[in-house]
This record gives C-alpha cells, sequence and structure tokens, in this order.
C-alpha cells in the first residue's frame, strides 16, 4: 500500500530507517499482534505493576516476619504470634518517639500548609515572570539537593559559629542550639514537606476568581475578613489535600531526625531502623513499618474526613 | 419517515458515495440512513446548522468514525474495513491540525515520506505545491511563525502535494476573520479549477456554500433535506426549512387555489398569485429581500403579479443597498433589500407598494414534507 | 482594574519571604560552607579558599561514592524509562476509574513512608539474596521514585492535541508511524523532564541508599553522612555543592524545556 500511490515520484529506495519502520508495520499487522491487541496496554502497564509489587511482596515480607516470635539470640523465627507488636509497643522508646512523631507531624504540616497558602498565592497571582520562575527555583532546588545536603545545610546556619548565632550576637541575643532539639528537626521537616504543600495547593489558587475579592471588597469587607470568608473556604480542599500530605512525609521523615537530632530527638522511622539493623530484631523493625503504614494511612484518611466535614455555623 | 434524499436518476458512479449511513452517539443519532453521491472532480458542500451531522459524515468518510450500518464507496471500491490511513484522500481540519514540532517544509513533505517518496522528489513536489499556494519562500519557517492566512495554505498545501482523490474540508474557514474567509473562498475555488480534486466541504454558511460549490446537500438532524445546485436549493427548496436556511426570506403558509389559470395562495389575511407550477394545496411562499422591490405609492400596481401597500418601518443603507422594512396593510412585516439605483423615497412612515412577480417567489407544497 | 487597590493579605509578603528564608537560607549557606578557610565552619569566614574543592577532586573515596551513585542512578532513570513510558502511554486506555487505581498503584513507592520502602525492599532482598549490589538499589529507587517519571509524561500526553495523530492518519501514517513520527517527538520534552527528575532524586537519594548499601559501595550522599557523624567539615560541604550544582542545572534545564511551568501554572 505505502509505495503503492506515489504522487509523481519513484518509490525509493528506502533506507534503513524506513527498512526499521516498515518491519515495525508489519509486526503491528501480524496475527499475533492482532490478536493481542486488546490486551495492549495491560502488556504496557504490566511492567510497572510487577515492579510496585515487588515493593508490596517486601512490604508483606516485613509484615510478616513481623507476625511471628523472633529469638534474636539464636535468630530463629517462631510461631505466628503478635509477641513483636507488644515488644515494640511496650518499650519505653517506642512511647516517646511515637508521641513526638505525630506530635510534630502535626505541627510541621500546619506550619507547612501555613506557609504555603500565601507562597502559593504570590507564586500563582505575580505577573511576573522573573518573580514567578525565582520561587518556583526557590521551592524546587533545595528539595531536589537532596536530604544530606539540606541537613548539612542546616547543620551549619544553626551551629554554634554560624550566621544565625553570628547575627544575633550583634543584637546582643543568645542565639539558643537548636540542633538536637525539636526545633531543628521541625525546621528541616518544613522545609521538606513545604514543596509538596505547594504544589497541591496551586492549582486550587490559580482557580480562584480574583473577582470575588473584589466584589467583597466593594461591599466593605477588609482584607482579613476577605482572606477569611472568601479566598480561604475555596481553597479548603486543597488545604486539608496539602494537610494530609504533609501529615504522611512528616511522619515517615527519617533524615531530619536522624541528622538534625543527633540521635536524641528519634522519630518513629528511626525507631524502626534502630530495631532492624541496630539491635538485629528484623520482626520489631517489621512490626514498627507497620505501626507506621497504619498511622499515616489512619492520619491522611481522618483529615480528609476532617475536609469533608460540613461546617454548620461561621461566627461572622 | 423516510429520510433519503439522493440524486435520483443519477446512474453515473461517484468518486464519494453514501448508501444508507447511520450513526449514532449513545442515544443521539447523528446520521440517519443518509445517501448521496459526489461526482469526480466536483465541489461539493455539505451545508447545515450545527449538530445536523455534516462533520460526522467527513468523518465517516475518512474513516475516522465508523458508521453504524451502511457503506462508504471512494472510486467505487467499499470502504469498509479499510483504516484511514489506506483511503488516500486527505482532510482539512478545523483545528488545520499542523504539526507543531515540523517546520512548513516537513508538515508538507509528511504525506510523501509515509509513501517513501525519494528526497529529492520530495523537495520538488514541495517546491511546487508551495508555488501553487502562492508561498514560495517559507519552507523553513516554524508553524508557530505563520499568520492566519498562511496557516490555511500550508494545510491546504499539505493535503494537496500527495494528489489525493478527494479533499474533504471539516469547516476550515470558520474561524477566519470576514476578509481572510473570502480571500480563501476564492483561493479554494482557483485551486479546485487548476487542481481539478474532487472536494467536499463542509460549512453552515449558505453564503458560502453558495459562493463555492458545483452542488449542495443541505442537512438537519441528520437527514439530507435537498440536495441540488445552489441555484435550485434557493429558487425550488423542498421544505420550509431549506427555504428559511438559505438567504433570509419570509415565509407566509396558506392554501393554494388554482383560480382559473392562476394558482393563488390564501390565508386570512392574504390573497398573492403564486407560480404557475403551484399545485393545490397547503404550501408556502417564499419571499426574499432581494427579490421583491418596493414601488412609491401611486405607482402602476396591475403591472405586477403582486403588489401590497404598506408603510416604511426601517430603512438602512448596508454598503451594498438599502434595506427596508415595510409593514403591509394585510399585517405582515416583510423585508426587502433594493439595489442603490431605486431612487423610491424610503424614510420611516413612507407609504410604499410592495411588489414582486410570480417567478420571483418560490412556493414550497406542504404535501411533500 | 486598576484602580481597585490590590488585595493582598497583609501579612502574605512577610510569611512568603520566611517561607523563602527558610527553602533557600541552609542550601545557600552550605555553599558559603564550601569555601570556608580552616576546618571549621564559621561565620563569618576566615577567608574564602577553593581549598576543599581540591581536597574533594583528589581524594578518591569521594569519586568511587560518586561513580556509585551515578551508577545508581542510571539505573533508576532506565528502569523509569523502560516501565514508566509504557505505563504513561497504556494510562490513557483504561476506564476513569481504572486509570486513577493503576496511577495510585504505581505510586506507591510514594506513598508509604521512603523509610518503609526502604526495609521492605531490604527483606525481599536479603530473602533473594541479592543485598550487596548496587543495582538493586537502582532498581529500588526506581520503583520508589516511578511518579517522578510518569508525572511529566503523562502531563505532556495530555497537553498533546488529540486531533493530530488523526490528521497524520488522514495523510497516510499508520498507527505505527502516528507513534514515532508525532506523538513520540511531542512527548519528548516529557520524557527528558522525567528522566532528569528521576536522575537527581536517585542520585542525591539517602534513606533508601543508607538501609541498603554496605560500608564498601556507599553512595555519595551515604558516604558524606558517615563523615558528618565524624565531624563537620567544609570538605563534605564542597562535596554537597556538587549535588546544589546538580540541582539547580537540572531545574534550569527543566525550565526552559518548559514541562514545570505548564504542569504547575496551567488550568
Amino acid at each position: 500500500m505505502h509505495s503503492a500511490r506515489v504522487a509523481g515520484g519513484r518509490p525509493a529506495d528506502v533506507g534503513v530507517g524506513w527498512r526499521l519502520v516498515d518491519g515495525l508495520i508489519s509486526l503491528r499487522r501480524s496475527r499475533i499482534a492482532v490478536r493481542t491487541r486488546r490486551f495492549g496496554p495491560v502488556f504496557l502497564v504490566a511492567p510497572g505493576i510487577v515492579l510496585v509489587g515487588a515493593l508490596a511482596v517486601g512490604i508483606g515480607t516485613l509484615v510478616w516476619t513481623s507476625l511471628h516470635t523472633y529469638d534474636s539470640f539464636l535468630g530463629t523465627t517462631g510461631a505466628f504470634s503478635g509477641t513483636e507488636y507488644s515488644q515494640v509497643v511496650s518499650s519505653p522508646l517506642f512511647t516517646v518517639d511515637l508521641v513526638r512523631t505525630l506530635a510534630m507531624g502535626i505541627l510541621t504540616a500546619l506550619i507547612a500548609v501555613g506557609l504555603a497558602i500565601p507562597f502559593s498565592l504570590v507564586l500563582g497571582r505575580t505577573r511576573r515572570r522573573a518573580v514567578r520562575l525565582t520561587l518556583m527555583t526557590i521551592l524546587f532546588v533545595p528539595y531536589l539537593t537532596g536530604d544530606i545536603t539540606r541537613t548539612f545545610g542546616w547543620l551549619t546556619v544553626l551551629s554554634p559559629n554560624g550566621p544565625l548565632v553570628w547575627i544575633f550576637g550583634k543584637l546582643g541575643i543568645q542565639f539558643p542550639l537548636l540542633i538536637g532539639t525539636l526545633w531543628a528537626i521541625g525546621l528541616g521537616t518544613v522545609q521538606v514537606v513545604l514543596p509538596a504543600a505547594v504544589i497541591i495547593l496551586l492549582p486550587s489558587v490559580l482557580r480562584l476568581d480574583p473577582e470575588l475579592e473584589v466584589a467583597a471588597a466593594t461591599l466593605g469587607a477588609r482584607r482579613y475578613r476577605t482572606f477569611m470568608l472568601v479566598t480561604l473556604p475555596q481553597l479548603r480542599v486543597a488545604c486539608f489535600g496539602a494537610l494530609a500530605a504533609c501529615w504522611a512525609l512528616g511522619v515517615g521523615d527519617f533524615a531530619d531526625p536522624q541528622i538534625l537530632g543527633e540521635g536524641v530527638k528519634d522519630y518513629l522511622a528511626n525507631f524502626l531502623q534502630d530495631r532492624y539493623l541496630e539491635i538485629g530484631d528484623a520482626p520489631q523493625g517489621g512490626a514498627t513499618a507497620l505501626i507506621m503504614l497504619v498511622l499515616v494511612t489512619c492520619g491522611v484518611a481522618a483529615i480528609l474526613a476532617l475536609g469533608r466535614l460540613r461546617v454548620r455555623r461561621r461566627a461572622l | 419517515m423516510t429520510a433519503v434524499e439522493t440524486d435520483a436518476g443519477d446512474a453515473t458512479p461517484g468518486m464519494v458515495e453514501l448508501r444508507s449511513v447511520s450513526k449514532s452517539f449513545g442515544q443521539v443519532a447523528a446520521l440517519c440512513n443518509v445517501s448521496l453521491r459526489v461526482h469526480d472532480g466536483e465541489f461539493f458542500t455539505l451545508l447545515g446548522p450545527s449538530g445536523s451531522g455534516k462533520t460526522t459524515i467527513l468523518r465517516v468518510i475518512a474513516g475516522l468514525l465508523d458508521a453504524d450500518a451502511g457503506d462508504v464507496f471512494l472510486d467505487g471500491t467499499s470502504m469498509k474495513g479499510i483504516p484511514t490511513f489506506e483511503r488516500e484522500l486527505s482532510v482539512v481540519f478545523q483545528s488545520l491540525a499542523l504539526f507543531p514540532h515540523m517546520s512548513v517544509a516537513e508538515n508538507i513533505a509528511f504525506p510523501l515520506r509515509m509513501r517513501r517518496m525519494r528526497r529529492h522528489d520530495i523537495s520538488v513536489a514541495v517546491r511546487d505545491v508551495l508555488d501553487l499556494m502562492q508561498l514560495p519562500d517559507i519552507g523553513h519557517r516554524k508553524i508557530t511563525e505563520l499568520s492566519g492566512g498562511q496557516r490555511q495554505r500550508v494545510a491546504l498545501a499539505r493535503s494537496l502535494v500527495y494528489r489525493p482523490r478527494v479533499l474533504l474540508l471539516d469547516e476550515p474557514l470558520s474561524a477566519l476573520d470576514r476578509r481572510l474567509r473570502e480571500d480563501m473562498q476564492l483561493e479554494l475555488t482557483r485551486l479546485h479549477r487548476e487542481v481539478g480534486v474532487t472536494i467536499i466541504n463542509v460549512t453552515h454558511d449558505q453564503r458560502e456554500a453558495l459562493f463555492m460549490s458545483d452542488r449542495v446537500a443541505l442537512m438537519d438532524k441528520g437527514r439530507i433535506l435537498q440536495i441540488g445546485h445552489g441555484r435550485e436549493l434557493y429558487d425550488k427548496p423542498a421544505s420550509d426549512f431549506v427555504a428559511a436556511f438559505m438567504g433570509d426570506p419570509l415565509l407566509i403558509t396558506g392554501h393554494v387555489h388554482i383560480d382559473g389559470a392562476d394558482p393563488v395562495l390564501e390565508t386570512d389575511a392574504l390573497r398573492l398569485r403564486v407560480s404557475r407550477d403551484a399545485v393545490a394545496g397547503p404550501a408556502t411562499v417564499v419571499l426574499r429581500p432581494e427579490r421583491l422591490r418596493v414601488l412609491p405609492n401611486g405607482a402602476d400596481e396591475a403591472a405586477w403579479d403582486n403588489a401590497v401597500r404598506g408603510q416604511v418601518t426601517f430603512a438602512a443603507f448596508d454598503g451594498t443597498g438599502v434595506f427596508v422594512q415595510v409593514a403591509l396593510e394585510v399585517g405582515v412585516t416583510v423585508s426587502v433589500h433594493t439595489a442603490m439605483r431605486d431612487t423610491v423615497d424610503m424614510t420611516v412612515g413612507t407609504e410604499v407598494v410592495v411588489a414582486w412577480d410570480v417567478e420571483d417567489a418560490a412556493i414550497v407544497s406542504q404535501e411533500q414534507s | 482594574m486598576k484602580r481597585v487597590r490590590r488585595l493582598s493579605f497583609p501579612a502574605r509578603p512577610i510569611l512568603t519571604a520566611f517561607a523563602v528564608v527558610l527553602l533557600a537560607l541552609p542550601t545557600s549557606f552550605v555553599v558559603v560552607a564550601s569555601f570556608t578557610k580552616g576546618i571549621e565552619i564559621v561565620f563569618p569566614p576566615h577567608g574564602l579558599t577553593f581549598h576543599w574543592y581540591l581536597a574533594v577532586v583528589r581524594n578518591a573515596a569521594t569519586w568511587h561514592a560518586l561513580l556509585n551513585s551515578v551508577h545508581v542512578a542510571l539505573v533508576a532513570v532506565v528502569i523509569g524509562i523502560a516501565v514508566g513510558l509504557p505505563a504513561a502511554l497504556a494510562l490513557p486506555s483504561f476506564r476513569p476509574r481504572r486509570r486513577l487505581l493503576l496511577l495510585l498503584l504505581l505510586s506507591l513507592g510514594l506513598s508509604t513512608p521512603v523509610i518503609v520502602s526502604a526495609f521492605s525492599f531490604f527483606s525481599l532482598f536479603s530473602k533473594i539474596g541479592v543485598l550487596s549490589h548496587l543495582t538493586v538499589v537502582g532498581l529500588a529507587l526506581g520503583i520508589v521514585n516511578l511518579p517522578f517519571m510518569l508525572w511529566p509524561i503523562i502531563s505532556a500526553l495530555e497537553d498533546q492535541d488529540p486531533e493530530l495523530p488523526a490528521a497524520a492518519a488522514t495523510l497516510g501514517a499508520d498507527p505505527v508511524e502516528q507513534f514515532l513520527f508525532i506523538r513520540l517527538p511531542l512527548m519528548a520534552s516529557g520524557i527528558v523532564t522525567g528522566a532528569v527528575f528521576m536522575f537527581v532524586v536517585s542520585i542525591t537519594d539517602f534513606v533508601v541508599s543508607e538501609v541498603l548499601t554496605t560500608v564498601n559501595d556507599q553512595t555519595l550522599p551515604v558516604f558524606i553522612y558517615s563523615g558528618l557523624r565524624a565531624n563537620i567539615s567544609p570538605s563534605l560541604g564542597a562535596a554537597s555543592a556538587f549535588f546544589i550544582i546538580l540541582a539547580t542545572l537540572v531545574f534550569i534545564l527543566v525550565l526552559r524545556i518548559g514541562g514545570v511551568e505548564r504542569f504547575l501554572i496551567r488550568r
């Protein structure tokens, strides 16, 4: 068919490239291809599903080992039981780490979303391209540099010899040592979840109708009121989505507590590693992993459900 | 309700033929039992309002849609089971669908590359077609750098370079401003004359249809209402819808009696003489603004088959003549479009006479529809 | 419209500025730190020097770690393209609900906490017995970071004019030709963006590498980490600066390709 009708020219000696293309075309028309065409999309998605399935299997093995007793001395696995869980939960460290993780998770999520809203509003509404590009760069590049570079940066900024101590020293204020405290970890966590919050908020911010705010202004509302009563409600769904994402990322944070917490302010993630590798008790690590998954999932579900609650009254 | 409107008695095989094609989208019937035949080398227009099914027909012919029933023939061969890329036709989409990642020359060369033409022959063909479109030097330009008119021409060039047997146009001019549209209409007729390809054009603009086509098929709601030369649809509409779609007439429905030798259309309010071809029964007379005359009060009414008195309610010069609205004493208001040369006083309120002969008004018998 | 005074939440610029400082300060300071004269990082620096960069460049261990990182990142990119591109192409063929489900499944790596994913792979790989190979670390990263490859490609696909392949068909293009000459080139920007993102997040990855690598084949971030635990030296800053430069270059490249701005600032 292809070489049949050529308007005025001769069918060419096709080059290698075209021969390849023709080969692919014949392949597409071959009987096997026609028969399997319906399954085409499935075949294409299959590798991805298989690989992700490997991850799922890995999670499964973690959970599986966690459901058996384990003798860390002998290194043997015993019967089906929940003892590993009780061992984990009964550990005093666990309780402390758990409370710390959950509290910081919520706190950093709130702060991050609180910062993400104005950030997204500025980013979404600025008419100057330079501003938009700068903000996008500042948002993403630190995240792209990776956990180590990020936390190293905090270590140097917050160090006793660092710029903050120096600046405040000039002002006569003794800047506290934050490394090893929750403050440092919090700063790091907010820094890493902020981009996610902005990505989730941005589409809704862009969909905001600026005329509504103008209308509110002409009706006499002051800026704060306008924001609370006109802007924020429209962003509601996105806010809760962002909160959920920040919660998930914050609860799972490993690098910030590990490096900025200097090992004294562990999160559950560090606890997990501790149990698995340091103590060598894989089942307990697995138990912690499952607990983390449950916490993240339940938290996300709870936050999103909260977002859908209809707010009956709004004090005007 | 049968809805097959074909060229009865046309025995010659056409370049494009549809036989009883039907197509539905869910509950919506886009095409109902459509049959038509387009002759080789003809400029054929599918005319109709949105939703009439004209674009659907085009897509079925092109193979982009499969008909639920019926068959499409190209040059005598059934297209059942033959995919789009083997049908040897070309389509110009409303959006033009120019490939943004290729230059003008690459766009035009694309169909030739698909046919494995030799590179040298390709560049000759591209150059020739650009000359044909009167765009000699823009081969290297990116699509994004072109003006609206240039893009239209490049799209046409791409669709003609491989000498397809049929060119399908899917309202490509509807997004253009008036001047550009009129230029392109002339351009298309010129191309048709020079290249001789069969063209099927889809449009909702009846002026465009009349201007460019050899024959027109008027469609509504998935059915063909009338096929014929533009003049036929204009002078001998098959239904009220056809009459109303072409131009901007006043339709008066009544009953035709054969009063001696002259048929007369009667309503409660008036009595008009109509064409001698009229048959008795319910009918509609079609009064087109450009076929009526405005006479000053006191003119010789007997010289005309029909003369009705009235008062001018609106008159304005519209660039090509004077547009007048006259409230007739029988109770209707009729629009008349007169040539510049008429020197009748048309200020608002003037008493005038609207006159026409029976051959100036078409008569549509209601028995058919 | 100009007469109406611009409505801005009074605290908006302040909060945004705070966010900017929060985001940018630590990373910029790494660069400052890497030029510090003297073995301790002090502010203000006693002097500026390229010394640490030279030290890093001369250090064989750093190169070794860097090569490991590149190895891992390249494997991740290859996996990402080989698996992510077909998946992204196939997704539109599914009904919306199934499409969403598949997309969520494929994003499993990012939706579970990284530490959990890391140890899942640890558990799985040790059971299979492939634990000490860098390539499997790359595989793990490819799976975890798959969304970074999927989203840009899906975004590029959505932006495509669906009439273009149809036009190509009318011009005589077989579906294979439609794909190779129309769809694929128009997707190219998405594929490049995805690959580049995948490369960066994999080469800078810390958590997964830390769990899965051993002392002998550390990737650069893990290498820096072990240095951190010893003492915080400006040489680590120099090594980290590599990541900053890479991330910045990558982001500029991606901006120029145009995908990011369109992805964020649309609708």
